[in-house]
């Protein structure tokens, strides 16, 4: 990481909230892995530190993970930066009614107001719910999982 | 003289799916005090249409035709976002002479997306001619998507490195006599209805959308403009060589009414017809020789492991496309943020205020796509 780079001044007095740092694809940007537990003391810490634009919310189930992906800008300025976390699918005790393990996490909308519409979208097709947020499961599975097929429900 | 006042309580609307003051299918429950909306909720995902889903169950090469049903209206956007998302995993170059054919249509895309937005909200304040007028010059847009790509929606015109074909002959000439026409179409809309005192009265002071709902909700695009934000990605993050062009961002003025207000966004897509008009000019004039497409993309086309997020411009704002590959046949996901989105979870707070006759001229002004909200 560059010296002078923001999330570096960030988090220069709690570097232990960054769990790891990679290269985001081929770009130049830097993917910082974050505990999930850690996720809402560390958003606070980003807005404060300027990155206050959630430009995006992205999900992805790998393996028996789900990841999720902040993608991060300051309104002021280009700066933009991107931040992940996992949850192991099935942390949570319980099924969600539809033989599928839920998964619990933090909602980041109290720090960015526009997690809202990522979040939700996130809670009802990946199974995600989200703490404090009144969560809707009305459909059949979670259909963006890998485990399942559509047309064929749930994968065994 | 004593008068009777009459105690009525909160009556509740639920309007939707279906409903012609509504952007597309989704519902609002609203409670009003008289004509005064007291709060307002939505819920949408009635065109869900499990578009991501489809794009990791299809092959690479099928994908294209997929994602240009992200925003139907303006297929182009879903189309470049991905290709440039692709382009990006893969390092697949892009010819100078296909950037320039992409920018050609994503310029024509994004005048006749506002034009679309003019008719929208002329009809919602009951400007029936405004509405012919506007629809009767986009057609000739809709003609030259047909002569570039054989069709009027849905284009399947991008591919991976490139267009699918290049320009017909006579296109540019084409063209440029649109853009020459619409120029002069600005002026009559002007004319018929944005300066007419009962288009004032509709519009003026009315959504007023303020610059803190603007930044808390991520809403970007002529919305946001129009409330003094200037945000561009064109500008912030240029793709395709939209740095090389000299073009103006129009942001909202106070000198025309409130900040933010429904005319103001009507007002700000105008001048970014205008824009685009400009670029479309000056492109086309230069356009260079060479190759449409650095590769032709098989049916057993493969991307190597990797992600990219790509950004891009859309008529209505940022669009974004998160695409990881991890090397198979399909991509493992591909993800899409819309700007539309961002317009649709402010609604609550945008409405609330409001009085019921103002609703239709302030969700045309919004110009929300459902389509890429509920992809």
């Amino acid at each position: 990481v560059e010296t002078g780079d923001p999330v570096t001044r960030i988090f220069k007095h709690a570097p232990h909230f960054i769990l790891e740092t990679s290269r985001f694809g081929r770009s130049e940007s830097m993917v910082y892995w974050l505990d999930s537990k850690n996720l809402l003391e560390t958003s606070r810490l980003l807005k404060d530190g300027g990155f206050d634009w959630l430009e995006n919310l992205s999900a992805m189930q790998v393996d028996e993970n789900l990841v999720f992906t902040y993608f991060l800008r300051g309104s002021q300025g280009t700066d933009t930066a991107v931040f992940r976390t996992s949850i192991e699918l099935g942390s949570v005790s319980g099924k969600s009614g539809f033989g599928e393990d839920w998964v619990e996490m933090d909602s980041v909308a109290s720090v960015w107001p526009m997690a809202q519409a990522f979040e939700s979208e996130i809670s009802r097709l990946f199974g995600v719910k989200l703490r404090g947020v009144e969560s809707r499961f009305d459909h059949d599975g979670f259909p963006l999982r890998k485990t399942f097929v559509v047309n064929g429900g749930i994968q065994p | 003289v004593r008068f009777e006042v009459l105690k009525t309580d909160p009556s509740t609307w639920e309007i939707g799916p279906y409903h012609p003051a509504l952007p597309g299918p989704m519902k609002l429950r609203l409670q009003s005090d008289g004509e005064l909306i007291i709060s307002a909720r939505y819920e949408i995902g009635y065109l869900h249409r499990g578009l991501e889903k489809c794009l990791e169950l299809h092959p690479w090469i099928a994908s294209i035709a997929y994602v240009d049903h992200l925003e139907p209206e303006a297929s182009a956007f879903g189309e470049a976002a991905y290709c440039l998302a692709v382009e990006e995993i893969g390092k697949i170059p892009v010819p100078p002479r296909a950037k320039v054919i992409r920018i050609i249509l994503l310029e024509l895309s994004r005048v006749s997306s506002h034009l679309s937005a003019v008719a929208k909200m002329a009809s919602s304040v009951g400007t029936e001619t405004a509405v012919h007028y506007v629809l009767r010059d986009r057609e000739r847009i809709l003609d030259l998507f047909e002569l570039l790509s054989g069709a009027r929606f849905s284009l399947n015109f991008m591919r991976f490195g490139g267009v699918a074909s290049d320009i017909t002959e006579g296109f540019i000439e084409r063209v440029l006599e649109v853009c020459e026409m619409v120029r002069h179409r600005l002026k009559e809309y002007n004319d018929l209805f944005t300066f007419n005192h009962a288009f004032l009265d509709r519009t003026r002071a009315v959504g007023v959308l303020d610059r803190k709902t603007v930044l808390d909700f991520g809403i970007t695009g002529p919305n946001a403009r129009a409330s003094g934000v200037g945000f561009d990605v064109r500008k912030q993050h240029p793709y395709l060589g939209y740095e090389e062009l000299d073009f103006e961002t129009p942001l909202g003025r106070e000198d025309e009414g409130m900040l933010g207000d429904a005319h103001g966004r009507f007002m700000v897509r105008l001048r970014e017809i205008a824009q685009s008009i400009e670029i479309l000019k000056h492109i086309s004039e230069g356009i260079p020789p060479g190759d449409f497409a650095s590769i032709r993309v098989e049916r057993d086309f493969r991307l190597p492991r990797g992600e990219a997020f790509s950004r891009i411009e859309s008529p209505r704002g940022l669009m974004g496309c998160h695409l990881v590959s991890d090397g198979g046949a399909t991509p493992a996901r591909a993800q899409f943020t819309t700007p539309s989105s961002a317009v649709v979870g402010a609604l609550p707070l945008l409405l609330k205020g409001a009085r019921t006759e103002d609703l239709a001229p302030i969700l045309s002004s919004l110009d929300i796509s459902v389509a890429e909200a509920d992809r």
